[in-house]
């Protein structure tokens, strides 16, 4: 019987394809991504942080948000390639 | 399909994400997600991978697969790939399009608009959801939703408010104001006699006063006359009825969560509301100056801790909170904590049983007074508290302000408990600090799940000997801020609240707790 993947083996891939793009990430994205989501630092301190708007936060969570859903989406497209 | 479908999605993303899209954006956004799919892919994987991001950093401080796992996909079912991403797909897009139509619905109907009633007049630390107006900047009316810290906002005939976080209003105008949630505090000046407020349940009407309202998530109502009195009647379209009453001052009345019954004779409470915006709060962990709570989150004390960690009483090892269980300590034990840099160890402080030993040398805490022994985990980098028959979490807030967050730590202490840091070594870690003071604001949060069952007490020392000790009363509310000179070669720091008898919603914390 072929293989299928469940729901939670597509999370898990997703999980595994996620870390990986969080480790390749620059030290000033990881070093946003902390403040954002582990020490819930709100976008004003950030932005006073970085010396730069509210705004240009945005801007900025949402190129690192880009750059992961890119890379994600290719590591799940290579790793699903027949062996 | 890899690239955002029109160029500032990601931007757009990740503000909807905070509540900060303005409605023509708001606008800009649902329609796009609605007429192309490629939006709405990209929408939905783009959630998905903050879910992931957000999930996993406040877990684990890493990707833990079987907690996302758990949070993404829940239920039990195994079914085929296909239909798993449908599934998956399908139950992000219902959210998704639920939040949408939600905050839309807040945004359009109630954003303020119009006429300005009055100007923001100062605030502390606010944080808004939706409209997020600046001192000194007009008030429209609509709906203004304060989520962390306070604000303080002057209506056109003069009438003073203050809210404190989390505190949903909407300004009618400048004779009214509905509270849908929250803490506000009211000052009405005799040219705007007659200033009223709605609660879900209630309408307080000023008869030339100062007071204070309480509107509780599930609809009870407080009213609470500081000075010269108010009336209050049930919310007219509940009770269908005039039902009211006078409240004079120094009193204070509960409309019941159904709007039914209106409670009268309890005596006011001044120590829950704030009439004047406190001094600007301390900065996040500036140079200069070390975080006790990060040293007791396993850091040191400049940021590396783990949120939520701390160290347990009874064994004096690192555990990760918030504690969920009352353990009782039968004899007094100094329990060293070797696994802690900066932290000479830990204790369960009792009076009745003998010495309390506060440190590895053998100091003792002579004044510690009698208590029960009870101790709930220890103490904790964390500024949350569980209580144990709702099963709930609750973000400890003092002046409306969050704490346990890199701006504002705080370190936990729920009675009975004590801990002494070892000044010598944090001195030898950290040549470049001068530690001549500790400073901290110190308090119970007012909106626990129910009342502290007994007085708690706080006691800090230095080298062994008394130098601060603050009382809190059940019935009385009170937040201290808290500055102890360290005379140079002091070796030891320590803190220890006590409860004189059952410690149930103690929930003493120190918020800011910086050695400088």
């Amino acid at each position: 019987m072929d293989y299928v993947p469940t729901i939670q083996d597509e999370m898990a891939m997703r999980i595994e394809a996620l870390r990986k793009c969080q480790a390749l990430l620059d030290d000033r994205a990881k070093r946003i991504l902390k403040m954002r989501y582990e020490r819930n630092t709100p976008v004003e301190e950030i932005a006073s942080y970085l010396k730069v708007s509210r705004r240009h936060v945005y801007h900025i969570l949402g190129q690192i948000n880009s750059v992961l859903l890119r890379c994600m989406r290719r590591t799940l497209a290579e790793g699903s390639r027949p062996v | 399909m890899s690239t955002p479908p029109f160029p500032d999605m990601d931007e757009l993303l990740q503000r909807l994400l905070d509540d900060q899209l303005e409605p023509d954006e708001m606008q800009r956004l649902a329609k796009a997600i609605r007429e192309d799919p490629r939006v709405r892919d990209y929408y939905i994987d783009s959630l998905l991978v903050s879910a992931v991001i957000r999930r996993s950093s406040q877990v684990t401080g890493e990707l833990s697969k079987s907690d996302l796992i758990r949070a993404l996909s829940g239920g039990e079912n195994r079914p085929s790939l296909k239909h798993g991403v449908r599934h998956l797909r399908s139950i992000a897009a219902i959210l998704i399009l639920g939040t949408l139509a939600v905050a839309s619905l807040t945004l359009f109907r109630h954003r303020p608009q119009g006429p300005a009633v009055g100007t923001l007049a100062g605030v502390y630390e606010a944080q808004w959801r939706g409209a997020h107006p600046l001192p000194g900047e007009p008030l429209r009316r609509g709906v203004y939703d304060l989520r962390d810290g306070l604000a303080k906002m002057e209506l056109g005939q003069g009438t003073s408010l203050l809210l404190e976080a989390p505190c949903h209003v909407e300004l009618k105008g400048v004779d009214e104001v509905t509270l849908t949630k929250g803490t506000l505090a009211v000052v009405v000046p005799p040219q705007a006699r007659g200033f009223r407020v709605r609660t879900p349940t209630a309408l307080i009407t000023d008869l030339g006063t100062e007071f204070g309202v309480i509107a509780r998530p599930n609809g009870r109502t407080e009213a609470h006359v500081l000075k010269g009195r108010v009336s209050i009647a049930l919310a007219a379209d509940r009770a269908g009825q005039a039902t009211s009453r006078i409240v004079n001052e120094g009193l204070a009345v509960v409309v019941d969560a159904a709007g039914q019954k209106i409670q009268g004779g309890l005596a006011a409470r001044a120590d829950l509301f704030l009439l004047l915006l406190p001094s600007v709060g301390q900065p996040s962990n500036p140079a200069g100056q070390l975080n006790l709570a990060d040293i007791v989150g396993g850091g040191n004390g400049r940021g590396t801790g783990t949120w939520e960690r701390g160290i347990d009483l009874g064994t004096g090892r690192a555990f990760k909170g918030p504690a969920t269980t009352i353990r009782r300590a039968r004899r007094n034990e100094f329990r060293p904590s070797p696994q802690f840099r900066g932290v000479d160890g830990v204790f369960v402080p009792n009076g009745a049983l003998g010495p309390v030993v506060i440190s590895s040398i053998g100091l003792t805490f002579a004044e510690c007074p009698r208590t029960i022994g009870s101790y709930y985990g220890g103490p904790a980098n964390s500024g949350k508290f569980f209580d144990i028959p709702s099963r709930q979490t609750h973000t400890a807030r003092l002046h409306g302000l969050s704490f346990g967050t890199s701006a504002h730590p705080a370190l936990n202490l729920h009675p009975n408990a004590g801990i002494t840091f070892d000044l010598g070594q944090i001195r030898q870690d950290n040549p470049d600090i001068r530690i001549d003071r500790f400073t901290a604001v110190c308090g119970i949060p007012k909106d626990l799940p129910q009342p502290q069952f007994s007085a708690a007490d706080v006691w800090v020392l230095l080298d062994g000997v008394v130098r601060l000790h603050l009382n809190y009363p059940a019935e009385r509310n009170v937040v201290e801020k808290i500055d102890i000179p360290i005379p140079a070669g002091t070796r030891f720091l320590t803190l220890v609240t006590t409860c004189s008898g059952r410690a149930d919603y103690s929930w003493i914390f120190f918020g800011d707790p910086f050695l400088q």
